[in-house]
């Protein structure tokens, strides 16, 4: 009797885009297996979270389906077994039933026989408890598929994965729910509406809509013939949420029909009641109220109800419905706004993320070894901003040349920005022979974007050349590139131009300077000087040019001065993010450098 | 529900389908004698209904009317009714919930 031993084990498949379970039975042609299927497949689907109305239908469809093979199989097929497949998704149940029966010709339009004869349901039935059915009859085989979409409670957990409804506010929501329904269980009869109702509200997906539905019902459980719902917006402004039966809201040119009671509502944080004498001849609203409505303390919103037949004021009964909708409406807005900010959060921190490896991009993964000169660079990125750059090339065979840049926006932009920024200033050959010449060019390639986009960049480029003990520095803007001489004096070399960006023709010239041994040369961007939020170390470039001149000589490697000025930098960084980008780079002429 | 003496008071299965409607109906027709016009039918254990047993109640249904009678369903489940208002027989039969 039983053919279990040739059913499969459900299984999770990908079946073409979609992945789901799927299980598979087969059996000979009885009706005793028919049940057997019926009840195998139920125990089945209710493991895929199915809802028990999912399970019924399932249940009476299989049999119905299964029935109509069995019953039409002449006994000479009694052997041919026939199979029943299943594939369950997150949305939808598939059902494909394959038998060896004579098959029969599915009519046109399936209808209930005479109400007096015993038979002629069972395809009715599958017809009105599945949303689609394709029947295919071959000479040998026929197949009979079946697609039923899953009741929304059924599948709460595959579709919540965004985490932003959190296990309290569900349990919140339930007990609401719990609530709701004993209360109304007790007294009021549109209670399927409120089901339904309930049963929605795992798939709302346009509040509107949902606030319109939950309006109509309102209405009609309490016998209004309009009404209106207006929610308290993140900005603290009134909107129109849903709105019913020729009522004029509140915020109408003319008042609105609920305006004054609307304002008396929020005021007294109590119920506004309407009768014949509130609304004096101006509108036809005879009974009705106006409900202000919470989440914790917060106001959320007006619910407001009005009857144009009825005088006798509402009954405590509709005034409990009218509270627990509202209830479950705050419960809902508040839902939907966690929703949208979690949202908006994972964009910000996606473009941040992207910024901060574009920005990691840009700096060197090592500093080339040039005989007699140390380096040693430090860039790290505030929060919001991504437009600090530096680099560091060997120039020639006993040189150096390095590059800073701070690029004036945030976020990707910026990021996108120091891109282009970095491989103009790397393109232009001019680099070979004179700074200077490659902030014009760099300048000129640049304005255009620059403009475009109303940003700026202000970049210090340079040459450090070991044999003739020179440095060649050109500035856009930047912030004064420090050198502290052997002898302790402290140079503070400024701008040679504006930053690139704003003209696209202008001459850079470049500034020459000793860079004898013993010397460090501090080149950074206004992060480090940069007080905006209590954090920029130094108030000042003479603050951290006394700092250098203080420092420089006893400091020994460029990596020490590295370190002393980062605990430096952190005196004051204890918790507070940095407002900006702090980036250095300090070359140190070795004394000891052969080449000296 | 008080017991009626003209009522031929029936137990339904747990399952009502393909399988078992028959065996229902041939007990039905056996002890439905003269004495009896209504038929009660205790549907509280009855969980599963197809067609097949729908087919079942109308031909108990017929029987009854047969002698003016009535099919009564007690105690009738939720899924059992909402099968009998999906095939619209809910305004056929005397339905008495639990």
């Amino acid at each position: 009797m039983s053919s279990s031993p040739r059913n499969d084990p459900s299984l999770t498949i990908t079946n073409g885009a979609e992945e789901g379970t799927a299980w598979r039975w087969s059996g000979e042609p009885a009706l005793t297996a028919v049940r057997e299927a019926a009840v195998s497949a139920r125990t089945f689907l209710k493991r895929q979270g199915l809802t028990e109305d999912d399970l019924n239908a399932w249940e009476l469809v299989l049999t119905e389906a299964a029935n109509n093979v069995v019953l039409h199989m002449p006994p000479e097929r009694a052997a041919d077994s026939w199979n029943l497949h299943l594939f369950v998704t997150s949305g939808e149940v598939t059902a494909t039933l394959t038998d060896h029966s004579p098959g029969f010709d599915w009519p046109d339009k399936v209808e209930l026989p005479d109400v007096d004869s015993e038979s002629g349901r069972g395809l009715f039935i599958i017809k009105e408890m599945t949303d689609s059915r394709y029947y295919l009859r071959g000479p040998q085989e026929n197949v009979l598929t079946l697609v039923r979409g899953r009741q929304a409670s059924g599948r709460i957990t595959a579709e919540d994965h965004t985490g932003a409804f959190t296990e309290e506010q569900k349990q919140e929501l339930e007990s609401t729910l719990d609530h709701m329904t004993e209360e109304l269980g007790a007294a009021y009869e549109s209670l399927s509406a409120i089901f339904r109702f309930s049963s929605e509200s795992n798939r709302i997906t346009d509040l509107s809509a949902f606030t319109a539905t939950l309006l109509d019902h309102l209405a009609t459980v309490t016998q209004s013939d309009c009404g209106v719902i207006r929610t308290v917006g993140e900005d603290g402004g009134f909107k129109t949420l849903a709105m019913k039966g020729c009522v004029s809201s509140p915020d109408a040119p003319d008042g609105g029909d609920f305006d004054s009671l609307e304002k008396a509502a929020i005021a007294s944080r109590e119920d506004q009641w309407i009768d014949p004498a509130t609304f004096k001849g101006a509108s036809e609203i005879m009974s009705g109220l106006v409900h202000p409505f919470y989440e914790g303390d917060t106001l959320m919103g007006t619910l407001s109800l009005g009857r144009r037949k009825l005088t006798e004021p509402m009954r405590a009964g509709e005034v409990n419905v009218v509270h627990t909708f509202s209830e479950f409406l705050a419960q809902h807005i508040v839902r939907r706004r966690h929703e949208e900010q979690a949202l908006k959060a994972s964009a910000v921190k996606r473009e941040l993320e992207l910024a901060a490896s574009i920005q990691r991009s840009l700096l060197p993964r090592s500093m080339p070894t040039i005989p007699g000169l140390e380096l040693s660079a430090h860039c790290e990125s505030a929060m919001d901003v991504g437009g600090d750059f530096y680099g560091v090339l060997p120039w020639g065979q006993t040189g150096l040349f390095f590059m800073m840049a701070d690029v004036m926006g945030k976020g990707v932009g910026a990021s996108m920005m120091a891109a282009v920024t970095r491989s103009v200033l790397r393109s232009v050959p001019q680099f070979y022979t004179d700074p200077g010449s490659v902030l014009t060019q760099t300048a000129k390639f640049l304005f255009e974007d620059l403009d475009q986009l109303e940003m700026f960049v202000t970049a210090v480029v340079g040459t450090v050349d070991i044999p003739s003990g020179e440095v060649r520095l050109a500035s856009a803007g930047h912030c004064p590139v420090l050198i502290a001489m052997p002898d302790g004096e402290v140079h503070e070399i400024p701008a040679s131009g504006p930053p690139l960006g704003l003209m696209e023709v202008i001459e850079y010239p470049s500034t020459i300077m000793p860079f004898p041994p013993g010397s460090r040369m501090l080149v950074f961007t206004d992060g480090l000087t940069d007080p905006r939020d209590g954090r920029g170390a130094f108030a000042s470039h003479t603050e951290l040019a006394d700092w250098l001149l203080a420092n420089a000589a006893g400091s020994g490697t460029a990596a020490n001065l590295h370190q002393a000025l980062l605990q430096r930098l952190r005196l004051h960084s204890a918790t507070a993010p940095l407002a900006d980008d702090q980036t250095f780079l300090i070359l140190h002429r070795l004394d000891a450098s052969p080449l000296s | 529900m008080k017991p009626q003496e003209n009522a031929l008071n029936l137990t339904a299965p747990p399952e009502l389908t393909a399988n078992d409607a028959s065996a229902l109906r041939d007990k039905a027709k056996l002890r439905f004698t003269e004495n009896f016009t209504d038929i009660n039918l205790d549907c509280s254990h009855l969980g599963f209904i197809d067609s097949s047993g729908l087919g079942a109640l109308i031909s108990l249904q017929k029987l009854a009317a047969q002698r003016g009678g009535n099919l009564r369903l007690l105690q009738p489940q939720a899924a059992v009714i909402q099968i009998l208002e999906l095939t619209r027989l809910h305004r056929i039969f005397e339905i008495v919930p639990g």
